[in-house]
């Protein structure tokens, strides 16, 4: 149903009314949970994985980007404010070892997860060891466990440091990833040697080098696709036009509905790897902005 | 007689009027742009690998 609500109202092409729909259903969901009983944070999430799943996720990702790194600051300022030290002083070898072993046992999975879906060692050490922390859920869910006196308080704030702490380890653990990636590439059992998939396939993310952008598809912005295609340069379309893109993405061309004014469309793209980026419409406004905002992306400042 | 507008229908307006030529500006930009595109990937840009 979400998808089909963001497709009725993705064709009246109002920027506006786009994100207040997103951000209508994710409340809206959240709150039908809380009605049903269950934690209003499973609604969210559930509706944040059925948003993820539509067509018109690289638009919502553009549009809550600015605010995205703001929520997860409060949230973990919020949760560290929460950690008393006198017990984790108490029982520091119990922390230390809820947090080692917790940081080891998820690196160790996440990495054999990623060997199985295709990754080689060395991203798949990188995936592992930069999910290998407690996440942000396992938090929520120890505050509900809690309320519920699943197990005793001290034991409580005795996870909550351990978590807490296999998540400050992640940036120091993260300079490592390369090296020992390295390392299992060259000394890994030829058993455990998975052949290299291509990822990024699977999950709909643009996968090209020496290709052009184009925004805009409109007469000329179909007249360019067709001509680049037509001598073997690959492209990848931008533009809010749903309809549009559903029936390219349908045919197999990469196409991604969404803004060219928001940064992480370039990435998304491969702005860095493109041989043009040309932009098809006569907006003058806009294509300044989105000038700006790919001129960033190609040449970060300093 | 010779014309230039902006867009299409005014395009054929004018056409229906008696103008012989009429330059389409968005058509011709459009195709500038198309023809600078494949001209800077040094693809063939001569005007039969293109229509819009």
């Amino acid at each position: 149903m979400i998808p089909r609500v963001l497709h009725a109202v993705a064709v009246s092409r109002s920027r506006e009314l786009f994100t207040l729909t997103v951000a209508g259903l994710c409340l809206g969901v959240a709150f039908l949970a809380a009605v049903m009983g269950l934690s209003v944070v499973l609604g969210a999430f559930v509706a944040g994985l059925a948003v993820s799943e539509c067509m018109y996720k690289h638009r919502i990702l553009s549009d809550v980007a600015p605010i995205k790194d703001l929520f997860p600051t409060i949230f973990f300022v919020s949760v560290g404010l929460g950690i008393e030290l006198r017990p984790l002083i108490d029982d520091w070898a119990l922390v230390l070892s809820i947090a080692a072993g917790l940081t080891v046992g998820k690196t160790i999975l996440v990495a054999i997860i990623a060997r199985v879906l295709g990754l080689g060692w060395r991203a798949a050490t990188y995936a592992g060891i930069g999910l290998g922390s407690a996440g942000e859920f396992s938090l929520v869910l120890m505050g509900r466990s809690a309320d519920m006196t699943a197990w005793p308080l001290d034991t409580d704030q005795s996870l909550l440091a351990a978590m807490a702490l296999s998540m400050a380890m992640v940036p120091v653990l993260m300079r490592f990833a390369g090296p020992i990636g390295e390392w299992l590439e060259k000394n890994a059992p030829k058993w455990l040697r998975v052949e290299r998939g291509n990822p990024s396939t699977h999950r709909g993310s643009v996968d090209l080098s020496d290709h052009a952008i184009v925004c805009g598809y409109g007469p000329v912005g179909r007249a360019l696709v067709s001509a680049l295609s037509a001598q073997g340069v690959p492209t990848v379309v931008i533009d809010l036009n749903a309809e549009a893109i559903r029936k390219l993405q349908a045919t197999g061309q990469p196409a991604l509905f969404a803004d060219a004014a928001q940064g992480e469309v370039w990435d998304l793209c491969a702005a860095d790897r493109a041989r043009l980026v040309a932009f098809t419409f006569p907006a003058t406004p806009a294509v300044e902005h989105a000038i700006n905002v790919v001129r960033e992306k190609i040449r970060p400042s300093p | 007689m010779m014309a230039r507008t902006k867009f299409r229908k005014e395009a054929d307006r004018l056409a229906d009027l008696g103008a012989d030529i009429v330059v389409l500006d968005e058509e011709e930009s459009g195709r500038a742009l198309v023809k600078r595109a494949l001209g800077v990937l040094h693809l063939d840009h001569t005007a039969e690998h293109f229509t819009i």
